[in-house]
């Protein structure tokens, strides 16, 4: 079984050629072939989680080389609950209808897919990969598929896509400065290798300055604020399933590899470095970036650009439980990564469906969609109820545990910035739910809108569902799955 | 002092080449400098990676039976390797930033950044807007088919487009 987390990377990565082939053969066998590659990397993750739940850690040696000479893949459970939202939230978006998705006529979609597959290699990669070099390499697979896929939405995704290339370099750049002290330092990339050696050097300025970049350079790609200036240009311009992409796992990848680096490479006594206060910084930073995103949320009137600042706001949350790093604030960190995956696609999706229906954008002419597409709607109300955080629903349960958590630190004023800002999301939702449920319809667009077609209101459907299902199971994920991870990563 | 400055004059050019590189990126306002400055940028990290493999007194890293296994005998191998495979990375990049450049000057005409921000920003251009006034929303549909060309967003113009 050691072979199993190449066996969670492959089939999407064969994927992204055959879809490439067979698309020029023909054109729609490239969606089949990213549905059933990405099917089958969820079937494998699951397998996976199932797996290291049982027997531990699971270590697989690219090539036959032993680590730390070799390139080692490790699937644990941090990795392989992170790879199963990727297979995921990437099996919902190639099965959704490719011209919602990605603004295409039918029949035009053939190198998407193939794309599609490689970000979500990518970030497999990233998730799956023990070392520090390959872990840039796949970094930087999924970003240049992230700018490409960007760049499908017209003339300003194009300029987004630019914007958002240079600061993605800058920040895989700087990641790979930070990787490069890391090796002069201790001669080795391997991730356990690494952090059995740097106890020792506690209080080099070498690795110091690593931490620093490493850092830096993660906190651009998981767009911390006030790193996050290239994502609402990016995420409002892509085609709605890219947005959903994006904001559902491609930061989150980002994420990722800071608790990876931060806690396993480092260990959290690097957290509070002398001289490098990284844990206080990542907190208040994240805090500021849920007060910032949700204000200007709340000034959008364009339903993406709006979900985009929603973004930025929900990657605070995830911010400040890595910098407060106690176990219980790990796990909101990542049950938050899950929540909002499932959250943010489900509204990228419903937006995607409007837009596909109506051609609208602009949430002032949603007036009366609730009674033209209920169905539609009703998985909105769902996923934004979870938005705000209105329990049973799974956007609860994460932000209570961060609250838990700060209260237990004595940080008031982090515990009402966060219950704060559920307010604030409550605000830019009620304006949304003003629109579409309460007053009539005035458009003539909107009065022939009808609900979308079953791929639409099925993947909707699915991620309402998986909300209140997560919201209810949550003491499941946490007790089986998260807490043991953070207390490990901790302790 | 001098000779501290001649121990690691290299690291003080790569430092001098990041500088160099992130002001192109961020603080000039052509597009391709900005690419330039990017290419700079992701130099001076391979011209750090290779500096850092070196040994005094290195030589190829080929067991020779002369010198036997001794590392310090050896140039450090792995940095060329890791830099030969960013700079395939970087080269990835670069093509995805030009090929975006091309579709910028297609649209536009013009590499200046202001230039086209503010072009995309959208206010003082009427063909962008449809007849309600809110950018050809509703035609959003028809020409979102993949050609090139002005394939509307939503440009409302309370929308803050450039702020970011």
């Amino acid at each position: 079984m050691t072979s199993l987390p190449i066996l969670m990377l492959l089939p999407l990565l064969f994927g992204a050629v055959l879809a490439l082939l067979a698309g020029l053969w023909r054109a729609a066998s490239a969606q089949i072939i990213a549905v059933v590659s990405t099917a089958i990397a969820l079937v494998m993750s699951v397998v996976g989680l199932v797996t290291v739940l049982e027997t531990g850690p699971i270590s697989h040696e690219l090539g036959g080389w032993p680590p730390p000479i070799g390139i080692e893949y490790i699937l644990d459970p941090l990795s392989a609950y992170l790879a199963i939202i990727i297979a995921l939230i990437g099996l919902l978006v190639t099965i959704y209808p490719v011209e919602a998705a990605f603004d295409l006529r039918p029949g035009r979609g053939t190198p998407v897919y193939s794309l599609v597959l490689l970000l979500l290699a990518g970030l497999m990669g990233v998730v799956l990969s023990g070392d520090l070099f390959h872990l840039f390499v796949f970094l930087e697979i999924y970003a240049i598929s992230t700018y490409a896929l960007v760049s499908l939405g017209g003339n300003r995704a194009v300029f987004a896509s630019f914007r958002y290339l240079l600061l993605g370099t800058l920040g895989s750049g700087l990641y790979l400065l930070g990787v490069g002290f890391v090796y002069f330092s201790t001669g080795t990339l391997n991730m356990a290798d690494v952090a059995s050696q740097l106890p020792d050097m506690a209080g080099s300025p070498t690795i110091l300055g690593s931490l620093a970049l490493i850092v830096i350079g993660m906190a651009l790609k998981m767009a911390l604020f006030p790193l996050h200036i290239w994502l609402p240009d990016a995420h409002s311009y892509s085609p709605p399933g890219v947005a959903a992409l994006l904001a559902a796992v491609q930061v989150k990848a980002g994420a990722y590899a800071l608790v990876r680096i931060l806690y396993d490479v480092y260990g959290p006594a690097y957290l509070g470095a002398e001289g490098l206060p990284v844990g206080v910084a990542l907190t208040w930073f994240g805090a500021a970036g849920i007060v910032v995103g949700s204000v200007l949320a709340i000034r959008q009137t364009n339903i993406k650009r709006l979900l985009a600042y929603s973004t930025v706001a929900q990657l605070g949350y995830i911010g400040v439980g890595i910098g407060l790093g106690t176990p219980l604030a790990l796990v909101g960190a990542l049950l938050h990564v899950l929540n909002h995956a499932v959250m943010k696609s489900g509204l990228f999706l419903v937006a995607g469906g409007i837009i596909q229906q109506t051609g609208l954008k602009s949430i002032p002419r949603f007036a009366g969609l609730g009674k033209r597409m209920p169905w539609t709607m009703a998985g909105f109300a769902f996923v934004a109820a979870s938005m705000v955080g209105i329990p049973p629903t799974a956007g609860f349960f994460s932000k209570f545990y961060l609250v838990w958590a700060s209260v237990d630190l004595g940080s008031w004023v982090l515990a009402v910035i966060i219950v704060g800002s559920s307010i604030l999301t409550l605000t830019y939702f009620v304006k949304l739910f003003e629109q579409i449920f309460v007053r009539s319809p005035e458009e003539d667009v909107v009065d022939r809108a009808t609900d979308p077609g079953a791929r639409i209101l099925g993947t909707v459907g699915v991620l309402a569902a998986l909300v209140v299902i997560i919201g209810v199971g949550n003491a499941v994920i946490v007790s089986r799955v998260l807490m043991p991870v953070a207390e490990r990563l901790v302790g | 002092m001098i000779e501290l400055f001649l121990d690691r004059y290299v690291y003080v050019f790569v430092l001098a080449l990041l500088c160099i590189g992130l002001y192109g990126m961020l603080g000039k306002g052509d597009l391709v400098k900005k690419v330039i400055g990017m290419v700079i940028f992701q130099t001076a990290i391979y011209i750090f990676f290779i500096q850092g493999s070196l040994q005094q007194d290195g030589t190829a890293p080929i067991i020779d039976p002369e010198l036997g296994s001794d590392p310090s005998a050896y140039v450090d191998p792995l940095p060329h390797l890791l830099i030969l495979t960013a700079i395939v990375v970087g080269v990835g990049v670069l093509g995805v930033a030009l090929s975006l450049l091309v579709r910028i000057y297609r649209a536009h005409g013009t590499f200046d950044e202001a230039v086209v921000a503010a072009r995309l920003a959208g206010a003082s251009e009427p063909w962008r807007r449809g007849p309600a006034g809110d950018a050809g929303e509703t035609s959003a549909r028809g020409s979102a088919d993949g050609s090139d060309d002005d394939a509307p967003d939503d440009g409302s113009p309370d929308d803050p487009a450039s702020e970011a």
